[in-house]
């Protein structure tokens, strides 16, 4: 997507009682995100040579549903709550899940997917209440941000970079499946990246054009030279 | 004589038939439940969520074919990451009459 429109959902009961900070810090990080030079990192992409990846990401708030939310072992759960929430989608929208659910056996942090509301084409992620889980806990030793949000904000990064590069899980990825954030995942260039409201610990992406270059990027945790992050490695 | 010709040929043919179809029928069996179990490992190991990319958690993500031989680089598989591009028709030529 050259652009994104985004709006979050918070789904389950807990987000009444216990949001901590995460709400109104991953507020803060989509204001942020848009234009930024991490934001950046994925505009070498494009489908043809007039049409690329942009920063630009506008950020439309969020919604909070109290209902029991679902597992996230499943898309159309997610998808159909998207559909709830969010009455007027748009085919550039990406609309972040979060639900209440702590992360428990499953293998993943979160996922994007893609699919319609309405005939109207939507990008969409799901992501766990990720406190307390050190699988998925970036290591922000900064002291800006609870565990759980600091850990919610580095996915977060790693999945609206694949879906502004891969939103229908169709374009940009290597020979095995794995998209830009997939080949930079858990490794981390910047101790802390600057959005134009906030600092945040976030994995880089792959840059096909730093990796052939050798003045640029750092390494992944196969050792290729092909991650940026718009901090010290641009 | 002909009449035992006769049946000893329909007692091959009935045994030829036996034959193939247990041999298709074992076949089939093993075929099916090498399918399934390979099917089932698959799932184990790739995609925990049909339909979604996933990011694995520290240490989770399972081992994929390998790529050494090959660019790291990503590479644009066709399809479209401007899922809001819109389209405009132009109409060239002379005016119908």
């Amino acid at each position: 997507m050259p652009t994104a429109q985004v709006q979050a959902i918070f789904w389950g009961p807990n987000w009444s009682s216990n949001p901590g900070d995460k709400i109104t810090g991953l507020d803060t990080f989509y204001l942020g995100i848009g234009s930024s030079d991490y934001a950046n990192t994925a505009d070498e992409y494009c489908d043809s040579p007039s049409n690329c990846v942009t920063p630009t990401i506008t950020y439309s708030g969020h919604f909070v549903d109290l209902t029991t939310a679902a597992s996230g072992s499943q898309t159309s759960p997610i998808l159909n709550e998207v559909c709830k929430e969010i009455t007027n989608p748009v085919r550039n929208g990406y609309y972040p899940v979060y639900v209440d659910r702590p992360r428990g056996s499953a293998g993943y942090c979160a996922w994007h997917s893609a699919g319609f509301c309405g005939g109207v084409p939507v990008q969409f992620a799901f992501f766990f209440n990720l406190d307390g889980d050190p699988g998925c806990d970036p290591g922000d030793g900064s002291g800006l941000h609870s565990e759980g949000l600091a850990a919610l904000a580095n996915v977060s990064g790693h999945e609206i970079s694949e879906a502004r590069t891969d939103p229908r899980l169709n374009a940009w990825m290597d020979r095995s499946g794995s998209e830009n954030a997939d080949k930079c995942a858990w490794s981390f260039g910047t101790p802390l990246l600057t959005f134009s409201n906030s600092q945040w610990k976030i994995q880089g992406n792959w840059s096909n054009q730093a990796y052939n270059d050798p003045l640029r990027g750092y390494r992944n945790l196969n050792g290729q030279k092909g991650c940026i992050d718009g901090g010290n490695f641009k | 004589m002909r009449n035992r010709i006769v049946i000893l040929l329909l007692t091959c043919a009935f045994l030829s038939f036996e034959c193939l179809a247990f041999g298709q029928n074992g076949q089939g069996q093993n075929g099916q439940g090498g399918d399934s179990q390979g099917q089932n490992s698959q799932g184990d190991q790739g995609k925990p969520v049909p339909g979604a990319e996933v990011f694995w958690a520290k240490g989770q993500r399972p081992a994929r074919a390998r790529t050494n031989n090959s660019s790291p680089n990503l590479l644009w598989f066709g399809g479209e990451h401007h899922a809001d591009r819109s389209g405009t028709g132009y109409f060239l030529g002379s005016e119908l009459e």
